[in-house]
């Protein structure tokens, strides 16, 4: 089985999927398969475009986790979608270093559920699994992904809601 | 002088899985001038990112700017729904079509649709597109 995790950056994916690798299950980061796609860059958001319709045709399929903000794109089997309090994940981008209009767009990305609905209208409901981790650790996280490989976990999503966030941070 | 009288203003509209929430601001951005969220429209929470929701608050906001002496607005639009058959926020374009049958003349019409990002983006990046 192929396990996308995604979510918006910050959400938790690679120490998720860091505590995954040690405890055995093959997992494949996104950022290492995307060196031959990368077609030019966004200096405006210090980031990297990559051509994802090519990276999506030519990614051989594995069994296991695929790590990282657009795993989604690929056919996967079944996808786990990080999410995180806007506030919180802006936070903890400014703690990676990111700049304050890095860490807000992708703060408010995630405010406007962007990678759900992304999910939702590639993939059927009864494959996708969200789960906040907004005060939940890293290992209890881990614990969730291998339920949901181990088929012992209850499909769900639509139940993180941060509509406060763009009714008190926006304009 | 006809700039009190054509006074504009700039409605964002955000459409997310669970709500649309739009808001009126000036043109700097700095001071809103109304809000309106699908939980001030409907009943049932499920209802909240409803066209029918995003056309109620449309209606309710148009008039409120209009009362304050807002004659046009021009739009910006967060939905990061592509208008899917599955896909949700559907209130995006229901609110644009409210907005102008109230009486508000609608200026431009912007899409600044957040993207999501680390070291790498899709290529599909769509903000500042016009729409
Ligand atoms: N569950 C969590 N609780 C608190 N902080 C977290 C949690 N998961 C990740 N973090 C912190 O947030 C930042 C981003 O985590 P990371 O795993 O790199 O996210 P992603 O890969 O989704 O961008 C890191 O600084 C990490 O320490
Ligand atoms: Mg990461």
């Amino acid at each position: 089985m192929m396990l996308g995790l995604t979510g918006v950056p910050g959400t938790g994916k690679t120490t998720v999927a860091d505590i995954l690798r040690g405890r055995g299950v093959p997992v494949i980061r996104v950022n290492d398969t995307i060196e031959p796609y990368i077609i030019g860059s966004d200096p405006d958001r210090d980031t990297r475009i990559i051509d994802e319709d090519r990276w999506v045709e030519e990614f051989p399929p594995v069994e296991g986790v695929v790590e990282g903000h657009l795993a989604h794109l690929l056919p996967c089997d079944r996808i786990v979608i990080l999410r995180c309090n806007p506030e919180v994940l802006f936070e903890r981008l400014i703690r990676r270093g990111y700049t304050e209009e890095k860490a807000l767009e992708n703060a408010l990305a995630e405010a406007l559920d962007t990678v759900l609905i992304e999910v939702f209208e590639a993939f059927e409901s009864e494959v996708i699994y969200e789960f906040e981790t907004t005060d939940t650790d890293s290992g209890t996280v881990a614990d969730f992904v291998m339920d949901v490989l181990a088929d012992r976990a209850t499909p769900s999503h639509g139940r993180c809601d941060w509509s406060d966030y763009l009714l008190n941070r926006m304009p | 002088m006809a700039s009190e009288k054509d006074k504009w203003g700039i409605a964002h509209i955000f459409a997310s899985f669970n709500n649309t929430i739009i808001t009126v601001t000036d043109l700097s951005g700095a001071e809103t001038i109304c809000k309106s969220s699908g939980g001030m429209v409907v009943k049932q929470a499920r209802n909240e990112s409803s066209p029918y929701a995003a056309m109620q608050m449309a209606t309710n906001i148009a008039h409120a700017a209009r009362d304050k002496g807002f004659v046009g607005l021009h739009v910006k639009v967060r939905a990061p729904g592509r208008g899917k058959q599955r896909s949700p926020g559907p209130g995006a374009q229901a609110a644009i079509r409210a907005l102008a049958r109230a009486g508000v003349r609608i200026g431009r019409i912007e899409d600044v649709t957040p993207v999501s990002h680390d070291s790498i983006r899709t290529k599909g990046g769509r903000r500042g597109r016009r729409v």
